[in-house]
Order: C-alpha cells, then sequence, then structure tokens
C-alpha cells in the first residue's frame, strides 16, 4: 500500500501530491498571516469591478457560458438536431451503426 | 455447522450469487405485509449475503483462478462430459468478479439509500424486489458463460430497470422507460439473432466452447457485429446513447445510480465479445478502432451535451455517457494493439488497466454524484438548476460530498478519477497523442460543466425552495460518505485497487485461452 501506480511514461505518487500540497498549504498561511491586521469592515469589502458596482443576486445555470455556446452555435444547432428524442431515430442510429461496422470490416478485408 | 455452511456456500458462489437476490426479490412482498421495517431487513440482509458470497466468490478467483460451475451437472466442475459443454455453465474469472462485487456494492448502498429516499411512497414492495432482481440480473449477466443465458440475464436486467425507470409513473418517466424497453428489446433481439447465428453453425451456445471451434466465417463476422452494436447500445456509447438521458434523468435517483451499474454490465459483455470469444479473429484490431471511435465520440459528445443541461439530472447523464467514452478509450487500445505483442506490453494492458480501472471509479463518483443529485431533489423537489441556490448554506454534508464526486469525475489529483485518467491518458499517447489530447479536453469541459453545477445549486444566496430543511436524513448522507471516503481513499492508494483486482481483471480478459481451457 504504497500508493504508487506506474504508467508508460513513469510514475504517480498521490502521497508526495498531498505532503506536498500540505506543505505548500502551510507557507500559504504563514505568509497570510503576516499581512496587515489593519483591515476595515465596509468600503474595502466590496469588490473592484471595472469601476462599476458589481452586480448582485445570483447567475442562473442558463446564463453561464454563454460566450462557450455563441461560439460554438453551429456545432450545438446540429447536435440538438441529432438529439430529436423520437424512438424511431434511436433505432435507425442502430442500423447506420451496424452498416457502418459491417462496412468497416469489408474494407479490412475481413468480410 | 457454520463451517459446514461457509464451505458450502463457498463450493456453490456462483450459483448463489444468482439465486440469493432473485429468491430474495420475490419474497420481498410477502415480507413487505409484514411491515416496513421487516421488508427493509429482509433486503438488507438478503444483499449483505450476496456481498458476502460475492466476496467469497472473489477471494477464490483471486486465489485458485476461474470457477467454474455447471447447473445440473452432478459434479458442479464437470463442464464437457463427453467433450461437449451443453448445460449452462456459470464461468467467474477475475473480470466477472470484478463485475460482481461492483454490482453488489452499488445495490446495497442504492438500498440503503432508497429507504429515506423514497420515505412513504407506495409501490415499496415492488421497487425494493425489482431492485433485487437487477442485482441478480447483472451478477447473472457477468457471471455467466453462455450466449443465450447472457440473453436471458440482460432482459432480466432491462425489464427491472424498465419498471424501475418508470417508477413515478408520471409522463417523462413513462415515456423514458418506454423507449429504454424498446430500445433494450431491440438490441436483445440483434444478441439473440447472433447466438442463433453461431448456434446453427456450431451447436454451440457456450462462449468459452464457441472460441475454442470458432472459423470466423461471413456469418460469424456478421454476428460479432450484431453483438458489438447490441451491446455498444447498452452501454450508452455514442451515437447510440439517446436512451440515457431519458432514462437516468427520470428514475429515482437511486435507480440511476444503480443504472450506471447496470450499463457497465453491458461495458463488460462488450468486452467479454470482443477479447474472449473473437479475440482470435484476425482482424480483431478492426474492432478495437471501433471501439476507439465509439470511446472518443462518446466522450466529446457527452460532455458537450452535459454542459447545456438545466435538468441535474440530465446533466450528470450526459457526464454517464461521456465518462463511459474513457473506458471505451482505454480498452479499445488493447484491443487495436492484441495482435501487436510489442505495442501491447508497453502501453497495450496499461491502457486497458486504465479503462477496467475507471469501470469501478466511475461506478464510485458517479454514483456517489447521482446520491447528491437525489439529496438536492428531496430538499428542493426540483431537478432544475435555474430554480436552486445557496444549497451549501443549508446542506453542507451534500456540498461536501458533491464536491468530491466532482472532482474525481473531472480527474483532478487526490481523487480516484484522477489514477484511472493519468493511466489512460499516458497509455493512450504512446498509441496516439491526439486521442490523449481530446481525452484531456474532455475533462477539462467536464470541470467546467460541474463548476456551473457547483455554482448555480451550491453557491449565492438562499432562495425559497432551498431554504426549508436542512441536511437530508442520517441514512443518506451516511452512504454517499462512504462513497466519498473510498473515493479518497482509492485516490490516494489506487495501487490498492490496481494490484489486487484491476490487474488481475485486465490478464484474465487477455487470457483467451485460459477461459476456454476452464470449460474444455
Amino acid at each position: 500500500m504504497t500508493g504508487m501506480i506506474f504508467t508508460p511514461a513513469g510514475y504517480w505518487n498521490p502521497i508526495v501530491w498531498v505532503a506536498v500540497v500540505i506543505i505548500a498549504s502551510v507557507i500559504v498561511f504563514m505568509l497570510r498571516s503576516t499581512g496587515r491586521k489593519t483591515f476595515k469592515n465596509g468600503a474595502q469589502q466590496i469588490p473592484f469591478y471595472s469601476g462599476n458596482e458589481a452586480p448582485r443576486g445570483h447567475i442562473k445555470a442558463s446564463n453561464m457560458y454563454w460566450g462557450f455556446f455563441e461560439s460554438l452555435e453551429k456545432y450545438y444547432i446540429w447536435l440538438r438536431k441529432m438529439h430529436t428524442g423520437i424512438i424511431n431515430d434511436y433505432v435507425y442510429f442502430l442500423v447506420i451503426v451496424i452498416v457502418i461496422l459491417m462496412a468497416a470490416l469489408a474494407l479490412g478485408g475481413l468480410l | 455447522m457454520i463451517d459446514a455452511w461457509l464451505e458450502f456456500c463457498s463450493q456453490n458462489a456462483p450459483a448463489l450469487v444468482i439465486a440469493i437476490p432473485l429468491i430474495a426479490a420475490f419474497a420481498t412482498p410477502l415480507f413487505s405485509r409484514i411491515s416496513e421495517k421487516v421488508r427493509n431487513i429482509w433486503v438488507v440482509l438478503s444483499l449483505l449475503a450476496t456481498f458476502r458470497v460475492t466476496a467469497t466468490l472473489l477471494h477464490n478467483v483471486l486465489d485458485n483462478g476461474q470457477v467454474v460451475y455447471t447447473l445440473g451437472a452432478s459434479v458442479p466442475s464437470l463442464t464437457a462430459p463427453d467433450g461437449f459443454p451443453f448445460r449452462i455453465i456459470l464461468q467467474a474469472d477475475a473480470m466477472s468478479a470484478f463485475m460482481a462485487i461492483i454490482s453488489v456494492s452499488m445495490a446495497l448502498i442504492v438500498c440503503i439509500y432508497s429507504f429515506r429516499f423514497m420515505g412513504k411512497k407506495s409501490g415499496l414492495d415492488k421497487y425494493f424486489a425489482l431492485l433485487l432482481v437487477m442485482t441478480a440480473g447483472m451478477i447473472g449477466l457477468v457471471t455467466t458463460g453462455d450466449l443465450f443465458s447472457m440473453f436471458v440475464f440482460l432482459e432480466l436486467l432491462s425489464v427491472a430497470s424498465a419498471a424501475m425507470i418508470a417508477y413515478y409513473s408520471k409522463g417523462e418517466s413513462a415515456e423514458a422507460a418506454f423507449k429504454y424497453m424498446v430500445v433494450s428489446s431491440i438490441g436483445a433481439l440483434m444478441i439473440l439473432f447472433a447466438a442463433g447465428m453461431l448456434y446453427g453453425q456450431y451447436n454451440l451456445l457456450n462462449i468459452a466452447g464457441l472460441a475454442g471451434v470458432i472459423e470466423f466465417t461471413l456469418i460469424d463476422k456478421m454476428a460479432l457485429v450484431l453483438l458489438f452494436s447490441a451491446f455498444a447500445l447498452k452501454c450508452g456509447a455514442v451515437p447510440l446513447h439517446m436512451w440515457v438521458s431519458d432514462a437516468y434523468g427520470e428514475a429515482p435517483a437511486p435507480v440511476s445510480a444503480f443504472l450506471v451499474v447496470a450499463s457497465q454490465a453491458g461495458l463488460y459483455a462488450l468486452f467479454r465479445i470482443s477479447f474472449t470469444l473473437f479475440g482470435g479473429l484476425p482482424g480483431i484490431a478492426t474492432m478495437g478502432w471501433a471501439m476507439i471511435i465509439f470511446g472518443l465520440l462518446s466522450m466529446f459528445v457527452g460532455v458537450t451535451m452535459a454542459i447545456p443541461q438545466k435538468d441535474i439530472k440530465r446533466l450528470m447523464a450526459y457526464h454517464a455517457v461521456s465518462q463511459t467514452g474513457y473506458m471505451l478509450l482505454g480498452v479499445g487500445v488493447g484491443l487495436a494493439v492484441i495482435n501487436d505483442m510489442g505495442s501491447l506490453a508497453l502501453f497495450g494492458k496499461s491502457a486497458m488497466e486504465g479503462g477496467i480501472f475507471h469501470v469501478i471509479n466511475h461506478a464510485m463518483y458517479k454514483g456517489l454524484l447521482f446520491l447528491t443529485a437525489g439529496a438536492i431533489i428531496y430538499r428542493t423537489g426540483t431537478k432544475n438548476l435555474n430554480e436552486m441556490s445557496g444549497l451549501a448554506h443549508t446542506m453542507p454534508l451534500t456540498t461536501i460530498f458533491f464536491i468530491v464526486g466532482a472532482l474525481s469525475i473531472a480527474g483532478l489529483p487526490p481523487f480516484n478519477g484522477f489514477a484511472s485518467k493519468l493511466m489512460i491518458y499516458e497509455s493512450v499517447f504512446l498509441f496516439n497523442p491526439l486521442f490523449a489530447v481530446i481525452a484531456m479536453v474532455v475533462s477539462i469541459l467536464t470541470l467546467a460543466s460541474f463548476v456551473k453545477v457547483f455554482h448555480s445549486a451550491f453557491m449565492g444566496p438562499k432562495v425559497s425552495k432551498s431554504a426549508k430543511g436542512g441536511e437530508v436524513p442520517l441514512s443518506m448522507w451516511f452512504v454517499m460518505g462512504i462513497l466519498a471516503v473510498l473515493i479518497i481513499f482509492f485516490g490516494i492508494f489506487p495501487d490498492v485497487m490496481l494490484d489486487n483486482l484491476v490487474t488481475p481483471a485486465v490478464d484474465a480478459l487477455l487470457n483467451q485461452a485460459g477461459y476456454i481451457g476452464g470449460v474444455i
């Protein structure tokens, strides 16, 4: 029970990783404890947001990663078209896969 | 007396691991008539007994090699009296025992979680009976050495799963169950048809027997394609994954967690057919490439479909598809280089170990994530992420368990998902660097998707729906805690799992001659 696993490129030792994280955390805590103790509640707690008032409220799941979906719009249109939810389409895909696998075996000279 | 009983259990373990949950399932409605408490105790005791016998079977397999059990024979080891295996033979090697122990462990966890999650809903006698039937179906599927029995156990599993998906009897759940039933039936028919094609030529249904005599005729190869496609459908590989989001999304949360393991039983069958029955086919590497392509498509399409979802369970269902891709990629690389001993030793076996290790890791972290989703639904009554906020205020333990599951599925150290993914990345890189890059990008997208869930459900101010109540009941968070601890433990000590279960399972899968020799 050493924790080590070997891969074709080397090895991975999680215990060393955990030890490094603990040491790094201790160093961070020590650095933090050397900071100024003159912090004041109030104005200093308001996040700086490009000079504007930071938006309040909670960003809902549907509004997240807007840019990601905009840039991949065409891909997502294609993907949604594929996921029709119609049972006939599920079976069509099975038939298509069977045909493709048969063709792959034929092209590989196996049929 | 106890020693004699334990000896009997050990000798008949392959039959008992199927018989105990099956008999217990039929007895459950009777115990339910006495009282709920008696029924719950009965179900837990049955699953504990199944777990105990499965552990004995696993122990026997790891100590003495594969265990063969002939049903109806005067001596269970009498597999082929006249050199011809005509009876139903249960054949458990390290791969089968590995899958069986995953199935029964998750059954136990799901069962304990369900007691409070399902609460006072009606029809729970049938719910727990079907849970036991699913367990019997899964264990039967992974321990049978017979193609026809494989079809029977798959049908047993599918019918029980469909009934569980339809448990809520609402429009969506009934529709999801109907789709699952249609897809499963068509897949099962393909398997039956393929079994018939092989039986027509060789008068055999036994996998080891068939593997020993198969001549790779045109009909055999057509049977291979039918079996391969049907099991790819059952494990939810893209583009045959459409049923997964419907079924996992609409089933009760603990059932979704158990369906993950049911899909993995389909994955086992895919591996068994490819390596054991058709492992000697000269061009089997072509099917290895097919497995890799299924894996890459599943990884990428699964995760990109998950990100825009706002239904927490559908999101997790698509991630299940994506994670299945990793297993297919890892094991597919092994199959693609199976005839090249140098590449198999250099990276093929390691890729397979990564893929098989990911099977058990996925059962743990995806099981945990579905259970945390269930905890959220239990408290808020909604699956819609847009209606959730600030759950970390009221459900601190569920939040911690969700973080553990999310970091594990995203492949962050030191969780168990990282260990198996690292093995897949580094092995696949030597096969094709582009595939490894795709696998890593998918992990980043997985993390992004779970950051979205974490932010929208757990962060932010409390909303009225999440403000009421607090943490889920003890029995629910206790089993989530067990899974979280296992995830961390096997993340820090992956060698325990790898050396004791995964490597023997991969060796068994690669040892086609050994599997055949067990029967003939």
